[in-house]
C-alpha cells in the first residue's frame, strides 16, 4: 500500500479531470460538426435496412442517440472493411466523399478513443485511491 | 420589531398549524423569550387572534420574517418547479412537483435518457403524421371536385371511403392520439353546420397533426436541462462552503462518468447494431457511471482535504446563489 500526500491526490485528480473534460469538450464539438456534415450527404444512401435495423432508425433519429449514427459514417470512412463485415454487409461501394472529410472522420475516431482510454485511466485512478484509502 | 429589517407576509393557516410550528418554520430554532416576542407581534398585527394556542385553518395572518429565513428541515421542501405547458408532458410535470428533492434528481439524471428513448417513439408518430397529413389534403381536394360536379356523388363517396380506409390502416396505432373515442371517418366528416365551412373538420384535423408532430419534435431536448438546474439550487440553497464544493464536485464528476462511458461504448461497439434493450441499457448505464463518477469525485474531493474552493473560483456561486 502507497501513502500519497492528499494534496498530491487532488493535484493529479484534477489534471486528470481537465484532462477528460477538454477531451470530452473537442469530442462534442467535433461531432456535432460532423453529424451536420455528414447527415445530409450519407443518410439517404446509408441510413436504411439492412444497415440498420428498425429500432436503430427509430432511435438515431433523434438526440442524443443520432451522435451514433454518424459514428457508423464515420467508422465506415476510416475502416471501410472491418465496418463492411460488420454493419455495412453487401455494401458494394463506400459513398464519395472528400479527402478532407475522410481525413477528418479518421481524427475523430482516434480522438474518441483517446478519450475512451483516458476516461478509463480516470475511474481507475478513482478507484485505486479510494480502495487505497479504505473510504469506500 | 425585535430589531432587524423584516418583511411581511400574509399566511394561510393549514390544518395541524399552530404559532410555534410557524415560527419555527421561519425563524428556525429560537429561544423562549424570543418566541413569546414574536407570538406577542402576531396577535398584535392579527387582533382576532386572541388565544395564541388555537388559529383556525384557513385563517389568514399577517406575519414578520427574516429576509432570508432559516426554515426547519421538512419534508416538503420547496424544489424547482418545472413549468411545462405542452399537454403531452402534463404527467411528467405532475409527477415532478410530487416528487421529493433526491426522487428530482434521479429524475432528472434519468429524463433524457427516457426522453431520448420516448421521443424516439414520438419521432415515429412525428414520422407518420407528417407523411400521412397529405392525405387528409387528398379529401378536401376530392370534396371540392365533388361540388365542382367533376365526379358524381357515387365516386365521390367510393373514393372518400377507401382513402379514409388507407388513412386510419397507415396511422396505425397513433391514431389514438387524434382522438380516442371517435373513428377517423367521425372527424373527419363533412360539416353540414351553417356559416362553417364544409370541410372545417377536415382542415382541424390537419392542423392537429401538424401541432402534434410539431411537439413530438421538440420532446427530446426539454428535460436534459433540469439536472443541471437541480444542482445549482442545491448549491443556493445552502451556506456551508463545503457543501457547495462537494455538490459541483460531483455534479462536474456525474457529467464526467456519464459522458467517458458514452463515448467508451460508443467507440467499443462501433459497428455493432443495437435493439430497444440495448439502447435502454446503455441509458441506464450511463447513469449508473454518472453517479459513480459524481461519487467518486467527491470522495476525492474530501480526501484532499476539501481545502480548495471551487465553488468561488469558478464564478458558480454568483451564478446559482
Amino acid at each position: 500500500m502507497f501513502v500519497i500526500a492528499p494534496e498530491t491526490i487532488w493535484t493529479i485528480f484534477s489534471y486528470l479531470s481537465i484532462t477528460v473534460f477538454a477531451l470530452i469538450f473537442s469530442v462534442l464539438v467535433y461531432i456535432i460538426i460532423m453529424h451536420n456534415i455528414l447527415y445530409r450527404r450519407l443518410d439517404p444512401i446509408l441510413f436504411q435496412k439492412p444497415w440498420f435495423n428498425q429500432a436503430e432508425l427509430t432511435m438515431y433519429s433523434t438526440w442524443p442517440f443520432s451522435f451514433n449514427k454518424t459514428l457508423q459514417y464515420m467508422g465506415l470512412l476510416t475502416f471501410p472493411e472491418y465496418m463492411k463485415k460488420k454493419r455495412f454487409k453487401g455494401l458494394k461501394k463506400i459513398p464519395e466523399v472528400s479527402s478532407t472529410i475522410k481525413n477528418a472522420s479518421k481524427i475523430y475516431i482516434y480522438l474518441q478513443i483517446l478519450t475512451a482510454l483516458v476516461g478509463i485511466a480516470w475511474f481507475t485512478y478513482i478507484g485505486v485511491i479510494l480502495l487505497t484509502n479504505e473510504t469506500l | 420589531m425585535l430589531g432587524q429589517q423584516l418583511d411581511t407576509i400574509v399566511y394561510h393557516v393549514r390544518p395541524g398549524d399552530n404559532l410555534t410550528k410557524i415560527i419555527s418554520r421561519y425563524y428556525g430554532t429560537v429561544t423562549p423569550q424570543k418566541r413569546q416576542a414574536i407570538i406577542q407581534q402576531i396577535q398584535n398585527d392579527n387582533p382576532k387572534v386572541k388565544n395564541p394556542n388555537h388559529i383556525v385553518p384557513n385563517q389568514l395572518l399577517f406575519i414578520d420574517i427574516p429576509p432570508q429565513y432559516c426554515a426547519a428541515p421538512t419534508e416538503e421542501t420547496s424544489t424547482p418547479i418545472l413549468n411545462i405547458t405542452k399537454h403531452q408532458l402534463k404527467p411528467l410535470q405532475q409527477q415532478w412537483n410530487a416528487a421529493s428533492p433526491k426522487e428530482r434528481d434521479m429524475l432528472s439524471s434519468l429524463a433524457p435518457i427516457m426522453l431520448a428513448t420516448g421521443s424516439a417513439g414520438l419521432t415515429s408518430i412525428k414520422t407518420s403524421f407528417q407523411s400521412n397529413a397529405s392525405m387528409l389534403q387528398e379529401l378536401v381536394e376530392l370534396y371540392d371536385e365533388y361540388k365542382a360536379n367533376k365526379i358524381t356523388k357515387g365516386q365521390y363517396d367510393y373514393r372518400r371511403r377507401k382513402l379514409i380506409q388507407k388513412f386510419e390502416s397507415k396511422l396505425g396505432p397513433f391514431r389514438k392520439i387524434l382522438s380516442r373515442k371517435k373513428t377517423q371517418r367521425q372527424i373527419l366528416r363533412i360539416s353540414r353546420k351553417r356559416g362553417r365551412k364544409p370541410t372545417a373538420n377536415i382542415t382541424r384535423q390537419i392542423n392537429k397533426m401538424g401541432k402534434l408532430a410539431k411537439y413530438a419534435k421538440g420532446g427530446g431536448a426539454i428535460l436534459t436541462v433540469a439536472g443541471l438546474g437541480v444542482a445549482c439550487y442545491e448549491i443556493g440553497k445552502t451556506d456551508d462552503k463545503h457543501e457547495k464544493n462537494e455538490i459541483l464536485v460531483e455534479s462536474l464528476g456525474s457529467v464526467a462518468g456519464s459522458s467517458i462511458f458514452g463515448i467508451a461504448v460508443g467507440i467499443i461497439f462501433i459497428g455493432t447494431p443495437i435493439g430497444w434493450l440495448a439502447g435502454l441499457a446503455i441509458g441506464v448505464g450511463t447513469v449508473l457511471a454518472g453517479m459513480a463518477g459524481g461519487q467518486g469525485a467527491k470522495q476525492i474531493y474530501n480526501l484532499s482535504g476539501s481545502q480548495i474552493d471551487l465553488v468561488k473560483q469558478t464564478g458558480v456561486t454568483k451564478f446559482c446563489s
